[in-house]
């Protein structure tokens, strides 16, 4: 019919459920991305909103595009004709960026840009409509935003995170290679040990002792006690408070000057001392605890359903041969809740690793630096000057992560899957 | 029912549009003026624009000016720019300014005259980058002040204070009466502190040398060793349990007489303002620690990020204009306890503070750059963080906090 959809064989030859959409739809697609892209055009929408992310939107809008409407593998010519379409328009862009506009100005690139941007974008949904039939249209349409969100956030960002760590970004995210110099600055400067290593204790015993905790807790809760819905809740409040409040509130009983230091002299024991907050080496312990009292509620619910789980036969069959109980939870119930511990661990463990919140509340990193934690020397970098060191620290963070993540998720998904 | 209908929608429509209509004068303002003097004083500026016709949308961010700075930079990076902002005086829009992401505002500043009006020249120059003025300042501030309450002193039995140097003879009394020598706020305010102690010691050609001209040997010289040691006392002056989270709890700490001084800025008078005490009766203020009467010129200044409506555009300029007023310029600065950008307003209102920060400025050539103008943000947080962390840890030596020191500055890039 039209020249693009000439290659396209006949309905017969295709799979049953292929399906061509009506004229009405293909016009009307058409009509839409035409009119979209002239409104763009005059109101300047989205380029002003979109501003330093612009161009990565637009190349994942492309791919995303292209993933959804199965071209690529049908219709490959305009296909590339369309990313070749867009290309030129980035390549303007950058020419006119590198050149500080001597070579092409600012004005002219941007439009050049913005026209081929829009045009590839735009025409190829409606040439990807226009040329249906493609597989499973309304599956892929309804994953649009979360290949988005994976493509532009996870995958987009954690790249540019990793690229600018080797510049010297410091307000504004101009690229300019400087090799590893951040990283050596990060691991010579002193702030930096003593966050990795609040981090590192914070880890260690807020997991432990949540894990402990809160297994202890859902055990007491599954002896079938009274008023069990009411002590659950009591657990579990803890976790409904952000851990800012729990910070605010915790900073104040801690307090030698208000809190428990003050009262329990109040009452009479006069040398009675708990100043671990004004104290550089045990700080660190005040916000374990803080987040502990915040944090075992949630392993307590999930432990609990862990329990929930297991079979009543099972402890059946333990009473019948005379397992003690003690030995029945070592012995059975914990291998048994295997899925559900791991879990935890990783939802605990992870949690712990990006600590911010309480630490800025609690303690703002206080007494001196002796607090501060990796996440907050990733923020106080990133937005007061210094970009590049910032995103130095985060891509430490990211890779220290995935040097643990992998391996278990390979071990938990994939060797799993293969031995089952 | 149908007509009634049609009505309510037509209603509706027209007070859409008469509301769209009256937002294009409104102007979004953010700052980090939330203590008590503070507040009252931004609530001088937000009458006058409101005065002139425009709307005043009040963008206060809580904390302090390290928890507001990156808020506003990344907004004004991210494409969502406020209608106007305050910074201080220094480099920290620099790269704001070479992305084209602030308004000229040179024409204005022509027309008024800023040049001649505004005094003392540096805080314009502050502004100005290549020739064109990108920032309208506001008022002047020093740190170098020590807020004393006399009361607590009268009360020990002791003389008030003249300087830092009978205030750390005066310590081991007062703690003996279970008074803090000297209250503290964790964070900028140990890097105040220093600051300070290099001015009062060192001396401020020193302080320059080292922060502007990057002068190693002074840095790791006897007279910064001298500054270090003094760093060293104020740390055995103060009690670490009652170290406060903001530098305004501290103050309060010397309005309330559970401390008998504190190390701030001008800003602090605000405070004591707002508790109704009198200079030279309840509370002293001596510039420069009472060591060295010197005074350095910090200040806070307006930044206008670039905007494509023109109605909000017309109303940035009318706002920076609207900021230095005399009449603007004397209702705000009374209340912050900040010196006037004019010198030709009528400052009878003044308490003794402002008038001894007044006589310096004018009179005397102690007037020295702010270290925000001398060095970039990034080495005085790094700068910030060696001196809580030396604050907080008595094991850490006077020499080896030098040293480090040392190693900032000469890392610093050059401005």
């Amino acid at each position: 019919m039209t020249t693009f959809d000439t290659a396209l064989v006949g309905a017969s030859s295709q799979p049953p459920h292929f399906q061509q959409f009506s004229n009405l739809v293909r016009y009307g697609v058409a009509g839409l991305m035409a009119v979209i892209g002239a409104l763009a055009l005059i109101f300047d929408f989205p380029f002003a909103q979109l501003g330093v992310f612009q161009p990565m939107m637009y190349a994942l809008g492309l791919v995303v595009v292209c993933l959804v409407i199965d071209v690529p593998f049908r219709k490959l010519n305009y296909q590339l004709g369309m990313i070749g379409v867009y290309l030129f328009g980035a390549a303007a862009a950058w020419v006119a960026w590198y050149s500080g506009g001597n070579w092409l100005s600012q004005d002219a690139a941007d439009f050049i840009w913005k026209v081929t941007a829009l045009f590839s974008f735009l025409f190829t949904i409606a040439a990807g409509v226009w040329n249906a039939p493609f597989k499973n249209f309304a599956a892929k349409t309804a994953a649009i935003p979360m290949m988005y969100i994976v493509l532009f956030a996870f995958i987009g960002c954690s790249l540019w995170t990793v690229l600018y760590s080797t510049s010297d970004a410091r307000i504004y995210p101009l690229y300019t290679y400087v090799g590893l110099k951040q990283y050596y600055r990060l691991f010579g400067a002193e702030i930096w040990h003593i966050a990795v290593k609040n981090v590192l204790i914070y880890i260690a015993l807020s997991t432990t002792g949540a894990m402990v905790a809160g297994f202890l807790l859902a055990v007491f809760m599954d002896q079938k006690i009274r008023l069990e819905g009411l002590f659950r809740t009591i657990y579990l409040y803890p976790f409904a408070l952000s851990f800012i409040v729990t910070g605010h509130v915790w900073a104040w009983i801690f307090s030698p000057e208000y809190g428990l230091e003050k009262s329990v002299r109040q009452l009479g024991w006069t040398t009675f001392s708990f100043d671990w907050i004004a104290n550089n080496d045990m700080a660190i312990y005040c916000v374990i605890i803080a987040g502990l009292w915040q944090g075992t509620g949630l392993v307590m619910a999930l432990m609990l359903a862990g329990l929930r789980g297991i079979d009543e036969e099972v402890w059946k069959a333990a009473r019948v041969d005379g397992i003690p109980k003690w030995r029945t939870y070592i012995s059975i119930v914990i291998p048994m809740m295997r899925p559900v511990l791991i879990t935890t661990l990783v939802f605990v463990a992870a949690g712990a690793f990006r600590v911010y919140d309480i630490v800025v509340a609690l303690t703002d990193g206080g007494p001196g630096i002796s607090t501060t934690v990796p996440s907050q020397y990733v923020y106080k970098y990133l937005f007061s000057g210094n970009i590049g060191q910032g995103l130095a620290a985060a891509t430490t963070m990211l890779v220290v992560s995935a040097v643990i993540l992998i391996p278990w998720v390979y071990v938990e998904f994939v060797k799993g899957k293969q031995i089952r | 029912m149908g007509l009634k209908k049609l009505a309510a929608g037509l209603a509706l429509t027209a007070s859409l549009f008469a509301m769209s209509a009256a937002k294009a004068a409104d102007i979004e303002v953010t700052h980090w003026w939330t203590s008590g003097g503070e507040a009252a004083a931004v609530a001088e500026f937000a009458n006058a624009v409101n005065k002139s016709g425009d709307k005043w949308v009040d963008g206060a961010i809580a904390g302090s000016g390290d928890v507001a700075r990156p808020i506003i930079i990344s907004r004004i990076l991210g494409g969502n720019p406020m209608g106007a902002t305050q910074l201080n005086p220094g480099h920290d829009a620099d790269e704001l300014i070479k992305a084209g992401l602030l308004t000229d505002l040179s024409d204005l500043a022509k027309k008024e005259d800023w040049a001649h009006i505004l005094r003392p020249a540096s805080q314009l120059a502050s502004c100005t980058v290549d020739g064109k003025v990108y920032c309208v300042p506001v008022n002047l501030h020093s740190a170098q002040w020590m807020w004393t309450n006399r009361k607590v002193f009268a009360d020990a039995g002791i003389e008030p204070p003249k300087n830092w140097n009978d205030l750390v003879k005066a310590a081991p009394a007062l703690k003996a009466k279970g008074i803090q020598p000297l209250a503290m706020a964790q964070g900028w305010p140990v890097g105040l502190l220093v600051g300070d102690l290099i001015v009062a010691i060192a001396g401020g050609d020193n302080f320059v040398k080292v922060y502007k001209d990057r002068d190693l040997a002074v840095a790791n010289g006897a007279e910064f060793g001298k500054v270090f040691q003094a760093v060293a006392d104020a740390r055995n002056m103060v009690d670490q349990k009652a170290v406060t989270k903001q530098w305004n709890e501290a103050v309060g700490l010397v309005i309330s007489g559970k401390a008998a001084a504190n190390v701030m800025g001008d800003w602090a008078g605000g405070e004591f303002q707002v508790a109704k005490m009198t200079p030279g009766k309840d509370y002293d203020c001596l510039p420069g620690l009472g060591v060295t009467p010197v005074l350095n010129t910090g200040g806070d200044v307006f930044y206008f990020p670039v905007v494509k409506d023109p109605g909000l555009k017309a109303a940035q300029l009318k706002m920076a204009s609207t900021l230095v007023t005399k009449e603007v310029q004397v209702a705000f600065n009374l209340k912050k306890g900040s010196l006037p950008m004019r010198a030709d307003v009528d400052l009878a209102a003044a308490n003794d503070c402002m008038k001894k920060g007044l006589e310096i400025l004018d009179h005397s050539k102690a007037v020295f750059p702010n270290d925000v103008q001398m060095l970039d943000r990034d080495s005085i947080n790094q700068i910030n963080d060696l001196m809580t962390n030396f604050f907080s840890k008595p094991e850490i030596t006077p020499a080896d906090a030098q040293k480090q020191f040392a190693d900032i500055i000469k890392a610093a890039p050059k401005m």
